[in-house]
């Protein structure tokens, strides 16, 4: 394994446990590479940027599901590209001849529309807003900030990451019980 | 095992696909025989999706604050990128064909090419002794009285505004004349030539076919008289063209026609990017240019009265 590899190893388990400067960092590095390796070859710049973001909430989704691992088969600049590459290609764009190794990212189709998204996103919201502030507070360190269970317990100053899990299994079934309330 | 067996932490992990093997397919068998536990299971794939769809949302938030603080030099990034040749032909394509309908867009890449064009200048020796040789040339035009050609023409010009109907009427048709056979544009159609494609390109290299697209939409914004953005297309083609793997041959007559082209371009334009007089005397004195001859033609017209008259 190449040292460059190594290092996105270990930025992507930063990633995984939220670190938002992390995510920034990453986000600024790789938006401009981006960028020009579609522009160069006749992508609309505001295409480009739209489809960066679009990568970027795809790299998201796949480190927090899991589907992205260490250890790592490529650098994770190269992956967002790849990324890039599948959006571009659904829109019936050949990138076949195009430069450089960038691999084939397999990225499930939407199957979901922009409102569908919405309204899960409502639900869960209004779930939090009536569950009691120490719930909400640890349900929103995990799912929404990725902390991890050590993290979470030092921030809620529970006794252990054990205890943050279990705490966290409570909220989340009075959350469920909420749907049905 | 039922509903009431299976925790709260076993069902996350199982929509999850994160279950050992054996307990995943478990608790996929009980669900085919148990409705509350396909009901409770699927309330919570509801909660789980809604916190994931929360969280993306959050997430898509965080990245447009990002890309609002970051996009500020987006710009001048794409026309860098551009200027300095790092586009593959599709994309100068695609930025011609933005200048050519964004004039603002165009005079920005302008700006920045000027600015660079200056910057690498600065750079060169032979900047220097040019400055040196356009100094001497002040000095001595000063010390023999003439320091402007436009002097000389004060007294026409007053003796025009004095003149009778006649004289006057006589002066407009003279003015019109000069428009029409020396202002830039009037210039730039007498000089210019038709490509002979067969000529100029060789059939066989692959490179060639996406650089005689580009060289013929060049051709097209100049005889639509899209001059500026037949100066751009000519303009990267200049700087394309030696970074292509054409033979020498072809590499040369294609130099060559994209320079001569890009200077009538300049020649119609009311602001010309480049100076005129250095670049016609450039490729007169190009050794086997094949446009040194009219080159030279063109240069006696530009330093003509008529044609500073004209413009």
């Amino acid at each position: 394994m190449s040292e460059s590899y190594s290092e996105d190893n270990a930025l992507l388990e930063q990633l995984r446990s939220g670190d938002q400067n992390a995510w920034r960092n990453l986000y600024e590095e790789v938006r401009s590479p981006f960028r020009l390796y579609f522009i160069r070859y006749g992508t609309a710049p505001e295409v480009a940027t739209e489809m960066f973001q679009e990568a970027m909430v795809i790299l998201n989704r796949n480190i927090r599901t899991g589907k992205l691992q260490a250890p790592l088969k490529s650098a994770l600049r190269t992956y967002i590209i790849g990324i890039g590459r599948v959006l571009l290609m659904r829109k019936g764009t050949d990138t076949q001849q195009w430069e450089g190794e960038i691999p084939e990212i397999p990225i499930l189709p939407e199957v979901e529309d922009q409102q569908e998204r919405k309204a899960k996103a409502q639900l869960a919201r209004q779930l939090l807003d009536r569950l009691g502030s120490p719930c909400r507070e640890l349900l929103e360190l995990f799912y929404l900030k990725n902390y991890v269970m050590e993290a979470i317990a030092r921030e809620l100053d529970l006794p252990s990451p054990g205890a943050a899990r279990r705490r966290k299994h409570d909220c989340l079934r009075k959350m469920r019980e909420l749907m049905t309330a | 095992m039922d509903a009431e067996n299976w925790t709260t932490e076993q069902i996350e992990a199982y929509l999850r696909q994160a279950l050992p093997a054996p307990e995943q397919a478990k608790l996929k068998a009980d669900l085919e025989q148990d409705e509350q536990l396909r009901a409770e299971v699927a309330a919570y794939q509801r909660v789980l999706e809604g916190l994931d769809a929360l969280q993306e949302e959050n997430f898509r938030a965080q990245l447009d604050s990002w890309s609002a603080e970051t996009a500020t030099n987006d710009q001048t990034a794409l026309i860098a990128w551009y200027l300095e040749g790092q586009l593959k032909p599709e994309g100068q394509q695609m930025m011609e064909a933005r200048m050519a309908a964004d004039p603002a867009f165009w005079e920005e890449v302008m700006a920045y090419q000027q600015l660079i064009g200056g910057m690498e200048a600065a750079q060169d020796e032979d900047f220097r002794s040019k400055l040196e040789e356009w100094e001497a040339g002040m000095a001595q035009q000063a010390n023999s009285g003439k320091a402007l050609k436009v002097v000389s023409r004060r007294p026409m010009w007053q003796y025009a505004a004095a003149a009778v109907g006649a004289l006057l009427i006589a002066f407009s048709t003279f003015s019109l004349y000069l428009k029409a056979n020396y202002s830039g544009p009037a210039l730039s159609r007498v000089y210019y030539e038709s490509p002979i494609s067969e000529r100029t390109m060789g059939g066989e290299n692959a490179e060639s076919t996406p650089l005689q697209e580009r060289m013929d939409f060049a051709h097209r914004q100049l005889i639509g008289k899209e001059y500026n953005a037949a100066f751009m297309a000519f303009d990267s083609l200049m700087r394309e063209i030696p970074r292509s793997n054409l033979d020498d041959f072809n590499k040369t007559l294609l130099l060559e026609q994209a320079g001569w082209n890009r200077l009538l371009a300049a020649t119609a334009m009311d602001n010309p990017p480049i100076d005129l007089i250095a670049e016609a005397r450039r490729i007169r004195t190009t050794p086997g240019h094949e446009y040194a001859g009219k080159a030279e033609q063109l240069l006696n017209d530009l330093e003509s009265r008529w044609y500073r008259w004209a413009n």
